[in-house]
């Protein structure tokens, strides 16, 4: 599904990711943990394509295509979703005209006919069930207002609504109260298959819970420290990042 | 024949043909325009409020005078719109081509010169009173050879239902036309109508449209004026549109430039008496090497009044903005409340803008406030748009369309919304 190899990436000259190697089959989910400023965000962004870094070296395939041939909607549109940590608002833009854009765009790629104002308003209110959100939001424009927890509900919804088959999910629990965390979470479980794969970048275990990895890495100063299994992501809530960081200082 | 000595024969031939005129304040009015035009030029960018608009290649170029007959102005019309056609043609009233503006209760309207008759006393007390000539030789100009006009007198506690749509026909196909527009507008105590002004340039030489609009809102009276500037590409408006206000009296004005040459809107309004209500819109959507110049004037005059003004620009290509916003709050001003806002995105390196607000303010207890911003398309929202499969293009057209519908979400009249906003998506979709 997923292949990144030896990712180095820079901003403004800054080497943000240090040679990054990650491997993602069908069905799988990981979890990827590391602290603040660790480059968790940046791997996520330039997965989606966003043109500010500069990759260096590397390559990164989505089924076996190459990713950087493609532009972000392309890519999109070949089933990779990102939730952002931080969605932006969009004064003007009705969610349900958004979408609606972009659920027929993804279908036309798809081979698929348009669907029309009935089918789709359909299509909303069942996914939107699945976050438990309100449809007066479809009206709203963009994010825009939407409290921190109604924004990355409204991410879930969007990816309920363009079904991906790989979707990155950044910090997705930061800001949610316990139900919503619980509501997001099984929303989450809801959409997963044996056949899409999942990334899941948090800093809490509790997530995990809900959410459970097949993987854990840590990821510290733009590389993967450590990876293993549910139970790593279990000790760092214990230990802290400090034994790793200990242990990364031992290797370099 | 250059603009100034065409405006001199035209004169010379007009006062030949002043029957029912002569003698009048109306034909007075006329001769000491034309007196002080003599001893004035038109504005060069050495004067402060031309500073970014040449008007030059207007003055030095040369004029004819068309000879044109047009059987259906269907084309021009608005699709899906319900309104009252008043057609100009070349500046002159064409009965054939309008609707019949007898019979609508409550409403005195038509020609300016042929109302003029029936309504002199009226016409004489205002016609010129919202304008200045002293500062502005395309007022003076066109005080002096006006051509025709639309006189509307809206009788006290009426509401005209279906919008005036004035609509402008210019024929520039055999050579460069000047036609200067003149209208009157009376909206009684209490009343309520919508007017719309257009103009349409035929062929491909250069028109120049000189157009006042001096309107009057009565106590209490609620006016709508909604103005669009689609033209061709060599077509350019002069546009000076005043309006004076009495108490409680609301004013509505939105004006959308997409094409067109050089255009310069002047805009203002005289708040007069208390607890008036002025709203002035703007929308300049435009590419290529299209120039729209905004001046507006919101003259707080007397005290608890509201008046709010956002101007929103998108311009790409070679294409020019200009915005030049002033508020006045007089001495007895006072409990003012007066917004103003000007916000702009390029989309090209070339297109440019200049933005200045302008507010002098004598009065203590007031809220104003004003702010401008130019910049460019959102990058962090065209990502997040992009990074859902919107194509790129599908994407800026979906944020530029937001943007532009904060003004023409103002326009009232749905087809004419539909109108603009299918234009802007064109535009932008391209
Ligand atoms: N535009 C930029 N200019 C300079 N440095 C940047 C820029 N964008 C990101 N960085 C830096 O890159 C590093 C990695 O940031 P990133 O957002 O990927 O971290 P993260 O692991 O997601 O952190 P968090 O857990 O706080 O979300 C940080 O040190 C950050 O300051
Ligand atoms: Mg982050």
């Amino acid at each position: 599904m997923l292949q990144i190899i030896g990712l180095h990436a820079s901003i403004n000259g800054k080497e943000i990711l240090k040679g990054i190697d990650l491997t993602v089959n069908p069905g799988e989910i990981h979890a990827i943990m590391g602290p603040n400023g660790s480059g968790k965000s940046t791997l996520a962004s330039i997965l989606a394509g966003r043109e500010d870094y500069e990759v260096t070296a590397g390559t990164v395939l989505f089924n076996g295509k190459d990713v950087f041939e493609m532009s972000p909607e392309e890519r999109s549109r070949e089933g990779l979703f990102l939730a952002f940590q931080y969605p932006v608002e969009i004064p003007g833009v009705s969610t349900a005209n958004f979408l609606k854009t972009a659920v027929n765009e993804v279908r036309k790629h798809r081979g698929m006919e348009p669907l029309d104002a009935m089918d789709f308003l359909t299509l909303m209110r069942e996914k939107a069930k699945l976050v438990e959100m309100d449809s007066s939001f479809f009206s709203r424009s963009l994010n825009e207002g939407f409290s921190g927890g109604e924004k990355k509900r409204n991410e879930i919804f969007q990816m309920a609504m363009l079904e991906p088959t790989l979707s990155i999910l950044d910090e997705t629990d930061s800001g949610l109260d316990i139900d919503a965390l619980r509501i997001v979470s099984e929303g989450v479980n809801k959409l997963k298959s044996s056949s899409n794969s999942t990334i899941v970048i948090t800093h809490y275990q509790r997530l995990l819970n809900y959410i459970v990895p097949d993987v854990v890495h840590v990821l510290y100063k733009g590389r993967i420290m450590k990876t293993g299994g549910k139970e790593l992501a279990l000790e760092l809530e214990e230990r802290g990042y400090d034994w790793i960081k200990t242990e990364s200082e031992e290797t370099v | 024949m250059k603009l100034q000595d065409y405006i001199v024969a035209d004169y010379s031939t007009k006062a030949e043909h002043l029957n029912g005129f002569a003698g009048s304040r109306f034909h007075a009015l006329r001769q000491q325009a034309f007196e002080q035009l003599s001893t004035q030029s038109f504005p060069t960018v050495k004067n402060e409020e031309w500073k970014y608009t040449n008007v030059q290649a207007l003055v030095a170029q040369t004029y004819t005078t068309p000879d044109t007959t047009i059987a259906s102005v269907n084309e021009y019309c608005i699709p899906d719109m319900e309104c009252i056609k008043v057609v100009f043609v070349n500046g002159e009233f064409s009965a054939t081509l309008s609707d019949s503006l007898a019979d609508i209760h409550g409403l005195t309207a038509g020609s300016l010169h042929n109302e003029y008759a029936s309504n002199k006393d009226v016409i004489d007390e205002k016609l010129g009173t919202a304008v200045n000539t002293e500062t502005n030789a395309f007022t003076t100009a066109n005080t002096a050879v006006m051509n025709d006009g639309l006189f509307v007198n809206v009788a006290k506690n009426t509401i005209i239902e279906k919008p005036l749509y004035v609509l402008s026909i210019v024929d520039a196909t055999a050579g460069n036309t000047l036609v200067q527009p003149r209208h009157l507008l009376l909206f009684g105590e209490n009343s309520q109508a919508t007017v719309i002004f257009r103009t349409v340039t035929l062929g491909a030489n250069s028109s120049v449209t000189n157009q006042i609009v001096e309107c009057f809102a009565e106590r209490a009276a609620i006016v709508n004026c909604y103005v669009v500037q689609d033209d061709s590409e060599n077509a350019s408006i002069i546009n000076t549109h005043n309006t004076h206000q009495n108490a409680n009296s609301v004013l509505n004005i939105v004006t959308v430039s997409l094409s067109g040459a050089i255009i310069r809107n002047t805009v203002g309004t005289k708040l007069n008496e208390q607890n008036t209500e002025a709203h002035m819109y703007g929308l300049y959507v435009t590419d290529g090497k299209t120039h729209v110049d905004n001046h507006t004037v919101m003259d707080h005059a007397v005290a608890n009044c509201h008046s709010n003004e956002l101007y929103k620009g998108i311009l790409d290509g070679n294409s020019q903005g200009v915005f030049n916003g002033k508020i006045f709050v007089r001495e007895d001003a006072q409990k003012t409340l007066a917004y103003q806002s000007n916000r702009n995105i390029l989309l090209s390196n070339t297109a440019t803008v200049n933005t200045k607000p302008q507010l002098e303010i004598w009065a203590d207890d007031v809220k104003c406030s004003h702010g401008c911003t130019v910049g460019q398309l959102d990058e962090e929202a065209l990502f997040y748009l992009r990074a859902r499969g919107i194509g790129e293009r599908n994407a800026k057209a979906l944020l530029l369309t937001a943007f532009a519908e904060d003004i023409t979400e103002k326009i009232s009249i749905e087809a004419l919304r539909n109108f603009i906003n299918s234009k802007i998506e064109q535009r932008l979709i391209q």
